[in-house]
């Protein structure tokens, strides 16, 4: 071997797999962040050093510490433990929400969009109006209404993420309704419901992923503003929202408790968003920037 | 690679307005020189001591101790002191007091105060239309006669041990009648005109009311030059205004930040002890908290003391009466000590063991399942408590739950039937505004009329014993108050020993203010008082 084999220029798989790689950083940078906050979600209890409700009073509102990495809460509760295990409660709200706003929104947006006539008007119109509510001010409503909890928080997000799902969907099923294969689809006799699955739905799918991927993102953050406002999940779950919630009064004296939490919360919703992105670069370049 | 989304971009934009934020410091005004500022954790909305009476409890009530005289009022360890009377004489049947106002006390628009003005005030007050709050305080009283110029009487329909209380209350405020005349019943509410060494100034209701001296004020001319009370909602926001000089008393101090206010030389922390004892209300009609051994084994399994010293910082003290340690009628009994061990021997008395070893008990293969009640900032680091109350009791064998609602649904969730009771156990804490022990103890543990209905008053825990009814029914009509301070021990003897709650602790009252203030006090009925403040 002489030197210029290790200086010459990638070639051929190589070359297109670093090129791949430097042209979807993003997308590998949100897997890498979201699949390692999957792992977490998984193996908590095996990764925590504590229990999420081990109380030791005695060591209440400590800093880092070599016993505590990012200390304790008011109660003595090893933080880093109480935001491992709490990684679980968020993933899953975000997700099961936005598959629950996925599909009620595809429900939704492929009646609106290919159903010509009062159905599609009727769904047309409740979305248009749903949009004009801030998705925010909708969760809390919701959820102020269904009391605190995991369903009452995952019923909330499902219902206010739902509209902008469908009405994106319904956009792009106008596009295809025109193509010349569905028209083809129509003269043969092919039922309405089975041109929606077999035909648009999967030309439509594309824009679904990309949007959910990114509403997963929305989805952390309005779990957590929920949380935040005492409208999340039952005490002594450790969800991410009502740690950073009970820890903003401790903001002056232990202001470490705020941290991990927000750190956690900050992160997933970057990889999220990255995933988003990422996705809808190497799928559908055509809506990109 | 191209863009980031709109989403992903906000989110950098929002971190880094956070980051920058967070560097720059609260930047508040100063003040003047002989002024005072006062920043309340509620707000004041209206300021009169009838028609709802100084909504937002106890920010109205603190302001009006300000601007209004009452004929007495109380100390910081709420004994009567002589304000617009001068001296009173209780009559010898009991039915009637006598009282010789100051002479030459005016109110801020200058007319006098004399017995013409107490008398109409007090049928005022008696008026249930006027008056449609404390009608409990009022209903007894009988009328008021002018005896001469300076003497009133007041009449009561029976004897009245609280009339003093009741003249001592924020709705026993005095105020001019000439003004009522003026410009109506209601004017009070936005226009007080009473007798107090500052009167209102400006006034914009939910946030800040400015008093200024009243030059014509009986005990001399005031020392400020100006008090405003200012409506300051976040607790760490109140500190940092303290703190940098914005304002210079602030009241609802959060124990983990008393450290901070006491290392600064420059501040002080008021406090004293309340008259609400804390702990959780048991549902003893239901099984397995009809049994006082289930109920006795609770109280065994929480740590009161940990609670009190870590998690108020010893600014609380352990409960050891049903009653708060300084409300009239209060006798101490031998605690509930924190003892596991013996939690699990009373547990297994009543047929609860763990047979499976799986640290649970269980009875008849059935778990001992509990639902715990709190709301969320309704008392202090209530859900904090509700969780170290959770994990202590799962720690003998107990499978506690919590269930955690909005404040403002909280008292509703409490006074309900039997039948749709969520809780086993509610978290409650009882404060007696006339700081009357026969009045917490008779609404809290006598028994209810309809006990699987709606609880009358606040007998939540639907306690039943016919000695304790009789006792405190005598504690009620009995004058002489050592006899029922003795009535009022005896009833909380037994009540203690029952334990139909599993009690905790009695929080101390956390004001501040900076170090060169004088003369501010705290009262047990959650009142910071500034009127006789100075330099």
């Amino acid at each position: 071997m002489t030197a210029t084999s290790d200086t010459r220029a990638p070639s051929g798989r190589s070359a297109y797999a670093l090129g791949w790689l430097r042209q979807n950083i993003y997308l590998v940078l949100g897997v890498a962040i979201v699949g390692g906050f999957a792992f977490i979600a998984v193996f908590a209890e095996a990764i925590a050093p504590y229990g999420a409700d081990e109380q030791n009073l005695l060591f209440a509102l400590e800093g880092p510490s070599a016993a505590h990495l990012v200390g304790t809460d008011a109660l003595g509760r090893d933080l880093l433990s109480r935001v491992l295990i709490g990684t679980r409660h968020t993933l899953t709200v975000a997700l099961t929400s936005v598959a629950i706003a996925a599909m009620a929104g595809i429900v939704l947006g492929l009646i609106s969009g290919f159903v010509r006539g009062w159905p599609g008007r009727i769904i047309d119109a409740a979305v248009d109006i749903a949009l004009t509510i801030p998705m925010m001010v909708l969760a809390i409503a919701i959820a102020a209404v269904m009391g605190a909890g995991v369903v009452g928080l995952i019923v909330a997000i499902s219902i206010s993420f739902t509209p902008p799902i469908a009405r994106i969907l319904r956009g792009r099923v106008l596009e295809i309704r025109e193509e010349d294969f569905v028209d083809a689809a129509v003269m043969v006799g092919v039922p309405a419901w089975k041109i929606m699955l077999r035909h648009v739905l999967p030309n439509a799918s594309t824009i679904v992923v990309i949007e959910a991927s990114l509403q997963a993102g929305q989805a952390v953050l309005v779990a957590t503003a929920l949380g935040f406002l005492g409208l999340g999940v039952q005490p002594p779950i450790p969800e991410w929202g009502t740690l950073l919630g009970t820890g903003r009064e401790y903001l002056q004296a232990a202001p470490h408790i705020v941290i991990s939490p927000g750190i956690a919360i900050s992160l997933l919703v970057l990889g999220f968003n990255l995933l988003g992105d990422g996705l809808r670069d190497w799928l559908d370049p055509r809506i990109g920037a | 690679m191209r863009s980031l989304s709109t989403g992903a971009r906000r989110f950098l934009l929002l971190a880094g307005t956070a980051a920058a934020l967070a560097m720059v410091g609260p930047a508040m005004a100063g003040k003047d020189d002989n002024s005072l500022v006062y920043g309340q954790s509620l707000a004041i909305t209206d300021l009169g001591p009838a028609f709802e009476a100084f909504l937002n409890y106890p920010a109205g009530y603190e302001a009006s101790f300000i601007l209004y005289d009452r004929l007495v009022t109380f100390d910081e360890e709420l004994n009567f002191n002589p304000q617009l009377a001068e001296s009173w004489e209780i009559s010898d049947d009991q039915t009637s007091v006598t009282f010789k106002l100051r002479a030459g006390a005016t109110f801020h628009d200058g007319t006098p105060i004399n017995a013409e003005a107490i008398k109409a005030n007090v049928e005022r007050m008696m008026d249930a239309e006027i008056n449609n709050t404390n009608r409990p305080l009022w209903d007894p009283i009988a009328g008021a006669d002018v005896v001469d110029d300076l003497t009133v009487t007041i009449r009561t329909k029976g004897p009245y041990a609280l009339l003093l209380n009741t003249l001592a209350h924020g709705s026993g405020a005095i105020v001019s009648p000439a003004a009522l005349e003026a410009n109506g019943q209601d004017s009070m509410t936005q226009n007080p005109v009473g007798s107090g060494p500052y009167k209102m100034d400006s006034f914009e209701p939910g946030q800040e009311l400015v008093l200024v001296p009243y030059e014509g004020y009986w005990g001399g001319k005031p020392p400020l030059d100006r008090i405003v009370l200012r409506y300051i909602p976040e607790a760490a926001t109140r500190v940092a205004a303290l703190k940098s000089g914005s304002v210079d008393v602030i009241d609802g101090v959060p124990t983990h930040l008393i450290a901070s206010i006491e290392e600064d030389s420059g501040l002080q922390i008021l406090s004293g002890p309340s008259l609400r004892p804390m702990g959780f209300a048991m549902q003893t009609t239901k099984p397995p908290l009809d049994q006082k051994a289930v109920r006795q084994a609770l109280n065994h399994a929480v740590p009161v003391d940990a609670i009190a010293d870590k998690l108020f910082f010893g600014y609380a003290k352990p409960s050891d009466a049903p009653l708060a340690f300084n409300t009239f009628g209060y006798r101490g009994n031998e605690r509930y000590d924190h003892d596991p061990e013996k939690a699990k021997a009373l547990l297994a008395e009543a047929g609860y063991t763990d047979s499976d070893g799986d640290g649970m008990v269980e009875k008849d293969g059935e778990a001992l399942s509990l639902t715990l009640l709190t709301p969320e900032g309704q008392f202090s680091s209530d859900v904090q408590i509700t969780e170290v109350v959770a994990n202590s009791l799962k720690a003998v064998g107990i499978d506690a739950s919590i269930e955690k609602i909005e404040k403002g649904a909280f008292w509703d969730a409490l006074r309900v039937p039997v039948a749709e009771a969520s809780w086993d156990l509610g978290m409650f804490g009882f404060n007696p505004s006339n700081a009357s022990g026969s009045y917490h103890l008779d609404s809290l543990f006598t028994s209810n009329d309809d006990n699987v209905g709606r609880p009358s008053v606040w007998n939540i825990a639907r306690y039943q014993n016919a000695d304790v009814d009789a006792l405190l029914a005598e504690a009620k009509g009995t004058v002489d108050p050592d006899k029922r301070a003795m009535l009022l021990g005896d009833a909380q003897e037994i009540i203690w020993d029952e334990a139909p709650y599993i009690w905790l602790q009695v929080n101390d009252i956390v004001s501040a203010a900076s170090a060169d203030v004088k003369g501010v006090e705290v009262w047990p009925i959650i009142f910071t008082i500034v009127r006789d403040a100075s330099y």
